[in-house]
């Protein structure tokens, strides 16, 4: 009802601004870590929703001021999407001799 | 034999291969080794080659160790994973020497738990009482 509302405007707000909506995952609605208070309202509960979307790098201040605005909105969060970036191949813990540690290299002022 | 040993240090950088294997034959075998020495520096041809070392990778090198995230995607979502990391009754993230990790996944570690503790997934001050029975990982020892 209201969270589904909520939902609605952000969506059409992200699409306005030029914004590619890709997939929305919600998280669930838990209990917050910490109380968190915003716009003179303090939270203790919250529902979590996940978007995926494709914008212009120009528009995100746009989005993250808009979304700021609204009071439904605790806290707006913007990222770079994880899945792009590849996880490079670790070769493993390289043993560093121990003769370069025994000196500490001298500080510069 | 001790007039030829003279003649041939005294004749020094001269090529005197023909030289030196009629006196290898002729002297005993106590002095033939130091003969055969001194006539070698100019010998130009080694016959040994293919026996003798030679420069290569260690063949019994064992792989490197791996931490325990290597090759692991780290994300910011699975507060599980990131509370492992983290002090139960304080909640200040454990340094490298205590977590054991490589230098890469450790920052990629502690940034996600910033992260996550911004956007408020996981607690700051403590832990999450719902992971408290997770296996340990770091080597952590508190005081009794």
């Amino acid at each position: 009802p209201k969270t589904a509302a909520a939902l609605k405007r952000t969506l059409e707000a992200l699409m306005d601004k030029g914004a590619i909506v890709r997939n929305l995952e919600n998280l669930g609605e838990r209990a917050l870590p910490y109380k968190i208070t915003a716009h003179s309202q303090q939270h203790w509960r919250g529902g979590y929703f996940l978007v995926d979307f494709h914008a212009p790098t120009t528009t995100v201040e746009s989005i993250m001021e808009h979304l700021s605005r609204d009071i439904d909105v605790i806290r707006p969060n913007i990222v770079k999407h994880p899945l792009t970036q590849e996880v490079k191949e670790c070769e493993g813990i390289v043993p560093v001799p121990l003769e370069e540690k025994l000196y500490a290299p001298k500080k510069r002022k | 034999m001790a007039a030829v040993v003279t003649v041939c240090s005294g004749l020094g950088r001269k090529k005197l291969t023909h030289w030196v294997t009629s006196a290898v034959g002729l002297t005993d075998p106590g002095t033939h080794r130091v003969l055969w020495r001194r006539g070698c520096s100019q010998y130009k041809q080694v016959t040994s080659d293919e026996n003798l070392p030679t420069t290569m990778e260690n063949p019994y090198k064992e792989p490197l160790k791996k931490c325990i995230l290597c090759g692991k995607r780290v994300d910011y979502k699975n507060v599980q994973l990131l509370s492992q990391f983290i002090s139960a009754y304080t909640g200040c993230i454990h340094g490298r020497h205590i977590t054991g990790l490589c230098g890469k996944k450790q920052k990629e570690i502690s940034k996600a738990i910033k992260r996550a503790q911004v956007m408020g997934f996981m607690p700051v001050t403590h832990k999450d009482p719902a992971y408290l029975k997770d296996p340990k990982v770091c080597n952590i020892k508190y005081r009794e």
